[in-house]
Order: C-alpha cells, then structure tokens, then sequence
C-alpha cells in the first residue's frame, strides 16, 4: 500500500499547493492536471501494454460529448454524466480494441484505425444537429457545484485533481498487479507471452478499455471548464497528438513519465503563447515537434529515464 | 433533384482526382515498401512543393508549369536531407520511434507553413487556370486534366524503372533482403536514400502541377497524408498497381459521394471503407508486398 499512500500525499500536497497560486498559475494547474491525464491513460495502452494509438481524442471526446449533451437535452447532473463518460470510454476502448486486437492487427495497423475512427467521429458529430454540428456546443453558464461549475478556477483544480488522482491511482493499481504483468508480457514478446498461456487478445481488449475510460473521464471536466466544446477541440488529431506527445516526452513506459510531459510542456506552450499573443499561431507545434525529435534520438526513454538516470544509483 | 445527368461529370472528376492520389500513394507505398517506414509526413512535402510553387508565383513571375524545374529539385533535396538526418538515423529502431520521428517532423512542417504563409488560402493561377475541355456533357479543366495524366505516366514509368532496370532491381533488392542484398554488393544504404528520394520528390512533381486548380493551405499535407494511407491499404502495402486501383476508387468514391450526399458525409463513407478495409481485408485488393 505504500505506493498509494504516497500517491495520497502527493495529492494532499498539491491540493495544498492550488489556493496559493495565482489565476493564471491555476489555470495552468487545471491543463496540466487534464492534459497529464489524457496522457497517463494513453499510457496504459501505448506505454504499460504496447499498442500505440493515434487516436485517444475519441475517448475525450466521447466523454465530453455524452456528458454535455445528457445536461444540456435531458438535465443529467454532469456529476452522473462523468460516470456515463468513463462507462462510454471504456465501451468503445474495449468495442474498438476487440475488433481490431482479435485480427492480430498491431503496430501501425492499429495506430491508422485509430486514427480513422476517431476522424469518422468528428465529421460523424460535425453532423449530427443535436450534438451541435461543427458549430458545436455551448453550455451556459451557473455556477453551481450540482451544475459542475465551481464559480472559481480552484474549484476546477480540484475536480481535474479528482481526475488525476483516479487516473494515477489505477495505474498504481494495475502496476503490481497481475494485470500490470500481463501488459508488460504482452509488450515485451507476445509470443511468449502467449507460449506462457498468457491470453493476449483479452490482456490489450483489457488496456484499451481503462485507457479508454480514463481518457474519457476528462471530458466532461474540459467541458465545463471551457463552456464549450466543438468537434476539432475535442475529438480533433492535434489532442491525440498531444496525448501521444506527452507520453513519448515524458518517458514511454515509465509510470509517470507522461504527467512529466504534460507539466513541462503545457506551461511552456503558454509561456510561448504568452510570449508570441495572437501571432505566429503554429509556433508551439514546431517546439512540439523539434522535441519530440530530439527526444527519441537522444533520450529515448523520455525526460522521466533522464531523471532516472541523473539520479545517484542505489546499490544493492 | 436528379443526380443521374450529372454522374458521368462526377465519375470524370473522380477519375482525375483519383490520378493524382495514385501517385502520392504509389510515393508513400515506395517508402514503405523498401524502407520499411511509415512517413506520416508524407503529405507535408507536397504541401512544400505547393508553397515553393506559390513563391515562385509570386516572387518570380513563374507560372506553376515553369516552376517546375525549381521545385521538383527543392523536394527532392528536402527529401535526401530528411532521410540523412531523420530517416537513416531510426531505420532500425522500433515501429513506435520511427511513427513518433516522422509525426515529429510533419508537426515542424506543416506549422513553419503555417507561420511564414498563415491559414490564409492562397490561389496559384496560371495560363491554363479556366481553360476547360468538353467531351459530351462533361467538363474538364485542362490543367486537372494534365496533373492526372503526369500523374497516371509517372506511377507506370516507375513501376516500369522498379521491375526493369538495373538500378531498380538493386532498390528492390534492398526491399527484399536487406541483409542478403548487403551480401551481394548492393549498396543498401545508398538504395534506401534514393527509394526515399524518388517516393517523396515525385511529390515535387505533383505540386506544381495541382497547383493551378487547388488552394493551398497548410493543412493541405494532411489530408493528403490522411488519403494516401487510404488508398496504400486498399491497394496494399507496397503495391504499386494496387495504389493506382486504390487511387481510382477514392477518388470516384469522393467525387460521388459528394455529389450524393454533400457535405463532409462524405469523408465518412472513405473512412468507413477504410476501417472495413483494415479490419477485414487489411492485406489489400491486391495482397502481398511485392515490389
């Protein structure tokens, strides 16, 4: 239990930490905390068990999606509509993972599907006049704590918070267990992992489920945050991308590795965009991409095996 | 409405389109086929070679056809210089670093683009911009007409240098067997470069000849990347005939399906045809990844 209760105190910490800081370090706090999310769950299936997705923006978008549109049409409390989103992510993770893992289909195979269906969502959505179309949705504004909408940026530290905690904790949860070993067999060497009776199919449908309703949990919270979503913010490539990004910057693989990614990348997107105002608007995707670069040739295992590796070793 | 008279009109068009997107994917398949690399920036390089047409259009005066002779070396360059620097470095590595490398690069791509050009559409015309040619009741653009020709000869006239030369016959023997190629005496490194070369500088080609009835913004590269890949799996991998077939059938499926339904329904049926295609067919029309 050890583990979880440093996660407990990391939590408490940074909970702590929110009310200290200013607006706009706030506002920072609620990205990092979502965007690390979306990271940490496309690390469960890209990074834990190996099959990388181009696609996890459906699962965000689904998420947002499902939620906003239960409030908006029907009056579902967006707190019920979270459980909905993390039920809907976790169908389609495991309804698009069963299709495609079952045909032996990985690596790019299972990157370009990805990618497909969530393109098919978007322009699916895009025109479907109930979800908004491409103009896409507005929520109108109450704050109010049954409406998910706290009135200030601290009460949506804590619900991204809430997220993240929920994200890390499985992931903490899956790492030593039975689960956890399966996903690594399954990355490691699947034909040993199946010579060991290990059912690989079954152990990547599992990945793909969590990652999938975990990555859908922030929807609804990037919703009520902004007050809007449309198709390309919420189930567009460039979110996949970033899920993606985060991950690989911050260390495929390792546990965390992909939070690191979000906390140093976020800030430093808004500090460009700060920097820059409305001008040169691609600026922070070249950064984003001449990183990535950099990283997968001269640290591949991210800034989290940098870390590791600076770090004094322990000996036995 | 009734879309019947104007069927042959969208068939025409789709086959034309469907020229061009055979010869982005036929790039696409070379690379892949002898590399053993996917280029998710693949489209981005015909976004390039668009814009240099656009430069030269505007900065030099030069009709897109003239400025052919500038672009299609610049591409070509772009293309060596990537494989040197990006490429050659990751050929070895795991499926997911070359992915991330090559999604790495069309991120710097399109946004430099997207800095120096802005999101602003831009138009390149050129003396055959509005010329039309009618055959019956359907009319073409001669400038579409001409890029889907180029098109169509330069994917034949490279199968042609693959199956029949002897430089071809090294490329596909370092697309075979690297190892058992390296033993004969190719030069495998040098046959990867110039397979890259020749996949993406004969999008060089493509651009300045597209460039007259298309308007160019950055996002352009990813649609096509997006296309290419489609008509690659429906084609198979590494087919060359396949990618021409492939070609055709997106394209009429687009130029139809937006006569039938309008609108971007119709990026949902080339979607669904390609899921459906990797999930049950994911070898292709034509299987195998013969070169």
């Amino acid at each position: 239990m050890r583990p979880m209760l440093l996660l407990g105190v990391a939590v408490a910490l940074l909970a702590g930490v929110a009310p200290l800081l200013s607006i706009y370090g706030q506002h920072i706090f609620v990205l990092v905390a979502l965007y690390g999310s979306v990271a940490l769950a496309w690390n469960i299936l890209g990074g834990m068990a190996g099959q990388m997705s181009l696609g996890h923006a459906l699962f965000v978008g689904a998420g947002a999606y499902v939620s906003t549109a239960l409030y908006l049409h029907l009056g579902v409390s967006p707190w019920i509509g979270l459980v909905a989103a993390a039920v809907i992510g976790g169908a389609l993770g495991a309804g698009m993972g069963y299709t495609v893992f079952r045909r032996q289909l990985s690596g790019v195979y299972f990157a370009l599907i990805t990618l497909a269906v969530a393109e098919m969502a978007l322009h699916i959505v895009s025109n479907v006049a109930a979800l908004g179309g491409a103009n896409g949705l507005a929520i109108p504004s109450k704050p109010d704590f049954a409406n998910f909408q706290f009135g200030s940026k601290l009460g949506f530290c804590y619900a991204a918070l809430g997220v993240l905690a929920v994200v890390s904790a499985v992931i903490l949860a899956i790492h030593r267990s039975r689960l956890g070993y399966v996903f690594l067999a399954i990355r490691e060497n699947e034909r040993s992992a199946a010579a060991l009776g290990i059912d690989v199919v079954q152990g990547k449908v599992v990945a793909s489920a969590i990652s999938g309703a975990l990555a859908a949990l922030v929807g609804p919270v990037y919703a009520h945050y902004v007050l809007f979503i449309d198709p390309e913010s919420v189930l567009g490539v460039p979110l996949s991308i970033d899920a993606l990004l985060f991950a690989f910057v911050g260390g495929l693989g390792s546990l965390f590795g992909p939070l690191l990614g979000a906390a140093v990348l976020v800030p430093l997107t808004e500090l460009l965009r700060g920097f820059l105002g409305g001008r040169l608007a691609g600026v922070h995707l070249i950064v984003y991409g001449v990183i990535l670069i950099l990283v997968m040739r001269l640290a591949p295992r991210g800034l989290w095996g940098l870390l590791l590796d600076s770090m004094p070793r322990r000996t036995k | 409405m009734d879309l019947l008279p104007l069927l042959p009109q969208a068939l025409a068009d789709g086959l034309l389109l469907g020229g061009v997107y055979a010869i982005v994917a036929v790039g696409l398949t070379m690379t892949f086929g002898v590399l053993r690399i996917v280029n998710f920036a693949h489209g981005d390089f015909l976004a390039l070679g668009l814009y240099l047409t656009y430069l030269g259009a505007t900065l030099l005066g030069l009709d897109p056809y003239l400025s052919l002779v500038l672009v299609l070396p610049l591409v070509t360059l772009a293309a060596a210089f990537t494989y040197k620097l990006l490429v050659a470095p990751v050929i070895k590595a795991p499926e997911h670093n070359q992915i991330v490398v090559t999604l790495g690069l069309s991120l710097v791509l399109q946004n430099t683009m997207l800095v120096f050009f802005t999101a602003d559409l831009h138009a390149i015309p050129s003396v055959l911009s509005g010329q039309i040619v009618r055959f019956g009741n359907v009319f073409i653009q001669a400038a579409a007409l001409i890029a889907s020709a180029v098109s169509i000869a330069l994917c034949l006239g490279l199968y042609w240098f693959l199956r029949s030369t002897e430089l071809g016959r090294l490329i596909r023997a370092a697309a075979q067997d690297r190892d058992a190629a390296l033993m004969c005496g190719v030069n495998v490194e040098r046959m990867y470069l110039l397979a890259f070369c020749i996949g993406v500088g004969s999008l060089g080609l493509v651009a300045p000849l597209i460039a007259p009835f298309n308007y160019i913004s950055p996002s352009v590269g990813s649609n096509f990347t997006l296309t290419a890949f489609i008509v690659v799996v429906l084609g198979s991998m590494g087919n060359f005939a396949g990618a021409l077939i492939g070609g055709f059938i997106i394209g009429i499926v687009e130029a139809v399906g937006g006569l039938v339904t309008g609108g971007s329904i119709n990026f949902i049926i080339t979607y669904a045809i390609f899921i459906l295609f990797l999930l049950f067919k994911p070898e292709g029309l034509l299987g195998g990844r013969r070169l």
